[in-house]
């Protein structure tokens, strides 16, 4: 009795599983077959679930029509890897003196690195907008990195990370008449390679994610990100047929703006969720 | 931990960048804020003072009051679906199969993909007319077609879906890590007594996730309050403002009618509604709880 209800309730899951695969699958299943469709193709009624002919219209639309890709994907790919450089250096610098040192306001000024989280984004860019007026970044990739420089998680993970190092090894460095930086880079950064990692691909994600403040910042399309471009790829039309998005050069640069995500986490998967559950922020 | 070895010069050097680029770009901006929410300001020229003008003006904008209750459904709704969906699949996903393990690897990959990403994914697969995908489906089994995003009636309600679509699988994977944490023993001595399946769920279970619960919901509470990205992508707030959400509400009209003053005063008035919900928030949900604190 008690085996044959666990036997319906197996059953029950795993068609519940197939189901729940099946929806977020299928999406991205329709995304790459839009991709390599001709765009009377992606017109026709009833629609095509496999593309009866292979193309790259859309991928050469993108390339050449209203907004380019692929410096789209080199500016995103710049500002990333930016943020994500100078994060790693000066939020472990701030990690470092907030795990290791003992002063005055210690407390108080970690809470107000973390307070940032308590700031929605759109409160932000407002002001923003006006001090980059002022610094003449309106439209400049500049004006991205500068505000995003430095993590407040990262600092807060470093801090984490460095506490549990034991004190001995930083002892007996500054015993051997090792400064500071040398302590930091030399001997706590190898290890904490770990932790390097994760700094690293979560920020640069961030980063390559972020869309309010390049879509108010950057105006035009040589200096746009990535999201960017996608968001206005909407609005190249397909030939003849007025007003309807051409699908397949929607679909081509969101696979363009997707593929590395994707990759990275297949690579890094296993640490990647409990990375992104303990955060439980995105920017 | 010992003191700071007499260098206090490593100290200050090692946290200046950290509190010059915080106060440059959160703090200052914030105070600014406070000010701009009392001026008449349209982002280029001097500020003028105009007292609390903005505010009073907001609450008697039709759209705003539109927008606060928009907001407030999208955020229940979707907060409360993305839970409700995530507790179920997390008591689907605790078994130790082949398949289980594929759906817990696959059911997070739409909250990784970035939002402009997901929401251009979705107005493929929901295009309107008789070549969109879904359309397709619907019209073989006679439901007819639709216009989805550009429908007035049906924006909103696919908005939400779509949202719930993102969020689910963080909501379960946090669920499970913390169904993973409670010990055994509780639900087999609960069984060794005779508890039926629905008396652990509700009566061990469930009350020992709540400190989980909290925390998505707070965590998650800004980030759904503010909601842009994925809005813009697919409706910009319309059609007219069938999707008018807070986040939509407050760029419209700080960047394209230029009244960042107005707009500073509609952000502040949101962050202080949200902050007091997370307050309340976390009060009421670890008070009594098996973690009680």
């Amino acid at each position: 009795m008690a085996d044959r209800r666990r036997k319906i309730g197996d059953i029950i899951a795993n068609i519940i599983m197939v189901v729940v695969i099946l929806i977020v699958i299928i999406p991205f299943y329709l995304l790459v077959i839009t991709a390599f469709k001709s765009f009377p193709e992606i017109l026709r009624v009833p629609p095509t679930f496999f593309p009866q002919k292979f193309t790259l219209e859309g991928f050469i639309l993108i390339r050449t029509h209203g907004g380019d890709v692929v410096r789209s994907f080199i500016n995103s790919l710049v500002v990333a890897s930016a943020v994500t450089l100078t994060t790693l250096f000066f939020s472990s610098l701030a990690g470092y003196a907030f795990a290791i040192y003992r002063f005055k306001l210690k407390e108080a000024l970690f809470i107000a690195v973390l307070s940032k989280y308590l700031l929605p984004q759109i409160i932000l860019v407002i002001p923003w907008y006006g001090i980059m007026a002022k610094l003449g970044l309106i439209d400049n990739l500049l004006g991205i990195f500068i505000v995003d420089m430095i993590g407040a998680w990262t600092i807060y993970y470093t801090r984490s990370y460095i506490s549990q190092i034991p004190q001995d090894y930083i002892d007996a460095a500054r015993i051997d008449g090792a400064s500071e930086p040398y302590v930091l880079f030399k001997i706590i950064w190898p290890m904490m390679k770990p932790a390097i990692g994760v700094i690293v691909v979560m920020n640069f994600l961030w980063s390559w994610n972020w869309f309010t403040w390049p879509l108010i910042l950057l105006h035009s399309k040589q200096n746009f990100t990535l999201p960017i471009t996608i968001a206005f790829v909407k609005y190249i039309y397909g030939g003849g047929a007025e007003s309807v998005p051409h699908w397949g050069a929607v679909a081509s640069a969101t696979l363009i703006y997707i593929l590395p995500v994707i990759i990275l986490y297949f690579i890094v998967q296993r640490w990647f969720i409990e990375a992104f559950i303990r955060t439980g922020i995105k920017a | 931990m010992p003191k700071v070895r007499g260098d206090f010069l490593y100290l200050i050097s090692f946290l200046s960048p950290v509190i010059i680029v915080f106060s440059l770009f959160y703090y200052y901006p914030l105070a600014l804020d406070f000010y701009y929410s009392f001026t008449d300001w349209n982002l280029l020229t001097t500020p003028k003072f105009i007292g609390f003008e903005n505010y009073l003006r907001l609450f008697s904008d039709e759209i705003f009051i539109k927008s606060l209750v928009l907001t407030s459904v999208y955020v229940i709704v979707v907060l409360l679906g993305s839970i409700f969906i995530g507790l179920v699949l997390s008591f689907v996903i605790d078994r130790p199969t082949k398949l289980a393990t594929l759906t817990r690897i696959v059911i997070f990959i739409p909250y990784v993909i970035p939002d402009v990403a997901a929401a251009a994914i979705w107005s493929i697969v929901f295009a309107p007319g008789p070549s969109g995908y879904v359309n397709y489906l619907l019209s073989k089994i006679g439901l007819g077609t639709y216009s989805w995003f550009l429908d007035p009636n049906l924006a909103f309600p696919m908005i939400i879906a779509y949202s719930i679509w993102k969020y689910f699988g963080f909501c379960t994977l946090v669920l499970y890590s913390g169904i993973k944490a409670i010990p055994k023993e509780y639900i087999e001595a609960a069984k060794v007594d005779g508890a039926s399946e629905f008396n652990i769920f509700t009566r061990i279970t469930l009350p020992l996730l709540r400190p989980i619960i909290v925390f998505v919901t707070s965590t998650n509470l800004m980030s759904c309050w503010f909601v842009f990205s994925s809005v813009y992508t697919l409706t910009k707030g319309g059609p007219g403002t069938a999707t008018m959400v807070m986040g939509m509400y407050i760029y419209e009209q700080a960047f394209k009618s230029m009244k960042a003053g107005l707009a500073t005063a509609a952000a502040i008035i949101n962050t202080i509604v949200v902050l007091l919900l997370v307050i309340f928030i976390h009060l009421r949900g670890y008070r009594g709880g098996l973690y009680g604190r």
